[in-house]
């Protein structure tokens, strides 16, 4: 099941790479030309998640989910950009299918340590980097029944901010209400991987 | 409709308000209800998902929810960026007016990092972020210590002193870094501190001087032999700073560069310095060093810790004949790098950094009338295709004519060292910059709008003057405004000149009527930015304007820099109702052959051709005469006639 979930997630991320370069988002309503945009910038990404959602006294590092290329003498991901000359970017670039890959890798291993707060999850981190506010909301939406609108509401904003226009926060309310695809067995867990995933790619929330 | 649109919101923002939350912090209070409950639990049905009901169909936000979108983005210009966090009071800044909220934000700690970005960007460096954890001194990036000029401004503006006016001083307080928290692994014995390390480092250091001293006293050692002590091997001069752990600060660049080699290394290649004595000057090092050393002790990371930009200190080293101000850019790397004096270029591209940086003028060659002739003769610049942009380039270069490699200063000097190590004598140097005679100058310097009409234009000699050209030139200020609007709405964004000369005037009459807080104007016209359409509307596109000035309309079949320029400089003359020339600028019309344009007809009244009117308008937004060329007896701002000139010549092509 997760295989098909992340074929889903693939298929989506691609398609939302495609759209930031070649077309308006299906269902986001994005300014009219958001290939004139730039990625928010990886240190200006970390601090925003950590004015939202950081534990005070803490900090959130995303740079863990760019990985280390051990087979290149431990280099990490990141510093590889620029080693060679090349036109990619992570850092304030304009999104173009490789970044996007990084971005992608990023916040999908974000996502993934988030859901280790989910009831029954042998992975919970003993001293966490978020807010005990965040926890519980996730422990809220790990849940596998209907969630309430005021809980998603608070996850959307939580990670979101006031970045996007109120209408992206609809058309996420309906992405994740039809989710998952028909006939696909699903949990909660999957759900809420979903539903942070699409938050934290949203082009209001990933771009300048 | 309407009524029905009036009820849903009114619906939409009651449950917003009335709505609970499991959430205590006031930050995520629940969004206005969007889609029954029920449908939100997963389901199996089958949705297609490009058939999901779209943002399209939602009706539009509320007030309240795009207030927060506003703040959301105002924050991160003025907070650091910093986005909105639980831990904010977001309900009372909710009840706040915008300007109540922004002021707020502008008396903040975090505004100061924010001041500074922009400040770092006004002066052509990036830096995604001010600190970062990993930065070497205190979190802060180096490009930080390297602009004493965004520096200055910014201790200004917390000392409650003219932001603006230290923004365009040339010449600063010397600021100096926090010395190395440590020595290199060579220089520093394990379990030594590194003030232990500087002292004992520096009695060696003082060994080798005191052996140069004797080397300069005997007269049976030759200068090559001088030479080879005093600038060569580990015991050189290059050592000196980087041995007792104050390289790559301001001191270092001083007293290694200026104070040492530069004296000393001429003197060795038999360019000879004037006054240079060697066994004089060995001693006069030694004393320098001595003192120096003394000097060093509130600079020891140990008791100097930067919290904040404004604890950057100063140190004053005239006692040892340096300056007690520096040039801005002798320490700003991108500018000290990268706009070198060569022996082709005659500080042309430091020139050319002043006009974009100060001016705004990107030097993009409209043409400009030629001038009959030159005074010199043979200068670069004199070709009729090159004038377009030397006119202004290479007076402004003659600010910067004292300065050769790394901007040292060689006015007491006889010979000038380019970049690229070639040598010119002073006084042949000089002479490239002499006005003609009759001119009533002495030298052609200074920044010039009119190639014909002199007494439109500021001249000078010294930095100073420049200094002073800077503060007075209303272009200074225009671009200091535009530079503000794009670093917070964005660069590519289409901006009516109207508006922003609009927003220039406001922002030159409050810093006239400003009393006792001279920042006020810096304050207002940020907040007029940081309210306006431009910045709010987040569905706006780059090439259309949001704002413009009072009573001025957009003509919605033009791009809409063009539009407020054809009103504001030139239908008072072209207009349907007194059509100078027969051309009218303030409407376009259905022209005969089905195109749109511009009504012009010829002296007999026929219809002039459409390419035709454009290629005039090319013609004379550029030509030669001053008593014809557009706009007539006015002088505009470079970046305004640029935009006219090439839209125009674009017409001319369709």
């Amino acid at each position: 099941m997760k295989n098909w979930i992340g074929f889903l997630y693939l298929i989506l991320s691609v398609g939302l790479a495609h759209t930031t370069l070649a077309a308006p988002l299906s269902r986001s309503a994005l300014s009219p030309d958001p290939r004139a945009a730039h990625y928010r910038g990886f240190i200006p990404y970390e601090q925003m998640l950590q004015d939202r959602i950081g534990g005070i006294g803490t900090r959130i590092d995303l740079g863990q989910y760019l990985g280390v290329s051990e087979s290149l003498t431990d280099r990490p991901i990141l510093s590889l950009l620029g080693y060679y000359d090349s036109d990619v970017t992570i850092k304030n670039g304009a999104p173009n299918s490789l970044s996007f890959l990084l971005w992608n890798l990023l916040i999908s291993g974000f996502v993934e340590d988030q859901l280790n707060f989910c009831p029954g999850s042998t992975s919970r981190p003993p001293n966490p980097v978020v807010t005990p506010e965040w926890i519980a909301l996730l422990e809220s939406g790990c849940v596998a029944g209907p969630l309430s609108e005021s809980l998603l509401s608070q996850i959307w904003t939580s990670l979101a901010g006031f970045d996007a226009p109120m209408s992206e926060y609809t058309a996420w309310l309906g992405d994740v209400a039809a989710f998952p695809q028909p006939g696909a067995a699903t949990d909660g867990t999957d759900r809420l991987r979903f539903a942070l995933a699409l938050i934290l790619l949203n082009p209001y929330v990933i771009l300048e | 409709m309407k009524l029905w649109s009036l009820c849903a919101r009114f619906v939409l923002l009651a449950i917003f308000i009335s709505s609970g939350s499991v959430h205590s912090a006031e930050f995520s209070r629940p969004l206005p209800r969007r889609i029954p409950s029920e449908t939100l639990s997963p389901r199996t049905t089958r949705v297609s998902i490009t058939t999901l009901p779209i943002a399209a169909a939602v009706p539009p936000t509320d007030p309240l929810y795009e207030k927060r979108v506003w703040m959301e983005r105002a924050s991160r210009i003025l907070r650091n960026g910093k986005s909105l966090s639980p831990r904010d009071p977001i309900t009372r800044w909710d009840t706040m007016s915008e300007n109540d909220i922004l002021d707020e934000w502008m008396g903040q700690r975090d505004f100061e990092n924010s001041l500074l970005m922009f400040t770092l960007s006004y002066l052509g460096q990036r830096v995604s972020e001010i600190r970062r954890p990993d930065a070497t001194f205190d979190g802060y990036d180096d490009k930080v210590f390297g602009s004493p000029v965004a520096t200055h401004s910014v201790q200004e503006y917390f000392r409650g002193k003219d932001y603006f006016d230290a923004l365009v001083s040339l010449r600063t307080p010397v600021y100096m870094r926090p010395l190395s928290k440590k020595l290199s692994d060579k220089l520093q014995n394990p379990g030594e501190s590194v003030e232990a390390a500087r002292t004992r480092r520096y009695a060696e250091i003082r060994g080798w001087f005191m052996d140069w001293r004797t080397l300069a006293a005997d007269t049976n050692v030759t200068w090559d032999q001088y030479c080879a002590t005093v600038l060569a091997g580990e015991k050189g001069i290059f050592s000196a700073a980087y041995g007792i752990g104050m390289d790559g600060t301001i001191v270092d660049n001083y007293f290694t560069y200026d104070f040492l080699l530069n004296p000393v290394q001429s003197a060795c290649r038999g360019n000879t310095p004037i006054g240079f004595d060697r066994v004089r000057d060995t001693e006069r090092t030694i004393q320098a060093f001595d003192w120096l050393f003394t000097q060093l002790a509130p600079f020891e990371p140990s008791t100097y810790t930067l919290n904040s930009i404004l604890d950057l200190r100063t140190i004053d080293y005239s006692p040892i004949g340096g300056p007690a101000q520096q040039l801005a850019f002798t320490t700003t790397f991108e500018i000290f790098a990268d706009k070198g004096n060569s022996s082709t270029n005659f500080n042309r591209k430091r020139s050319a950094y002043m006009l974009k940086t100060y001016f705004c003028d990107d030097l993009t060659p409209v043409g400009v009338e030629i001038p009959s002739s030159h005074s010199g003769g043979g200068r670069h610049g004199s070709d009729p295709s090159c004038f377009a942009c030397h006119y202004k380039l290479d007076p402004m270069a003659g600010f910067f004519r004292g300065f050769g490699r790394w901007f040292f200063d060689y006015k007491n000097w006889d010979t000038l060292t380019f970049t690229d190590g070639a040598k010119i004598k002073m006084a042949d140097y000089d002479q490239q910059w002499k006005a003609a005679p009759g001119t009533g100058r002495t030298y052609e310097v200074g920044y010039v709008r009119s190639t014909t009409n002199p007494s439109l234009n500021q001249y000078g000699e010294s930095i100073a003057d420049l200094e002073a050209i800077l503060k007075s030139a209303p272009e200074v200020k225009s671009c200091f405004v535009r530079r503000l609007f794009e670093y917070s709405v964005g660069e590519d964004q289409s901006v009516s000149p109207g508006y922003l000369n609009y927003l220039t005037r406001e922002f030159i009459r409050d810093r006239g009527s400003h009393g006792t807080t001279p920042n006020l104007a810096l304050k207002n016209v940020w907040k007029k930015i940081l309210t306006s359409e431009s910045f709010k509307n987040g569905a706006r596109v780059t090439n259309q304007c949001y704002d413009f000035a009072p009573g001025e309309t957009a003509d919605p079949s033009l791009p809409c820099e063009v539009s407020s320029l054809l009103q504001s400089r030139c239908v008072m003359c072209h207009s349907s109702a007194g059509p100078a020339a027969g051309l009218a600028l303030d409407r376009q019309i259905l022209l005969a052959d089905g195109s749109t344009g511009f009504s012009h007809r010829d002296a007999a009244g026929n219809p002039v051709p459409r390419r035709e009117t454009f290629s005039r308008i090319v013609q004379r937004l550029s030509h030669s005469d001053p008593a014809r060329r557009m706009p007539l007896r006015m002088e505009i701002p470079t970046k305004e006639r640029e935009t006219l000139y090439l839209w125009a010549d674009r017409e001319a092509q369709k």
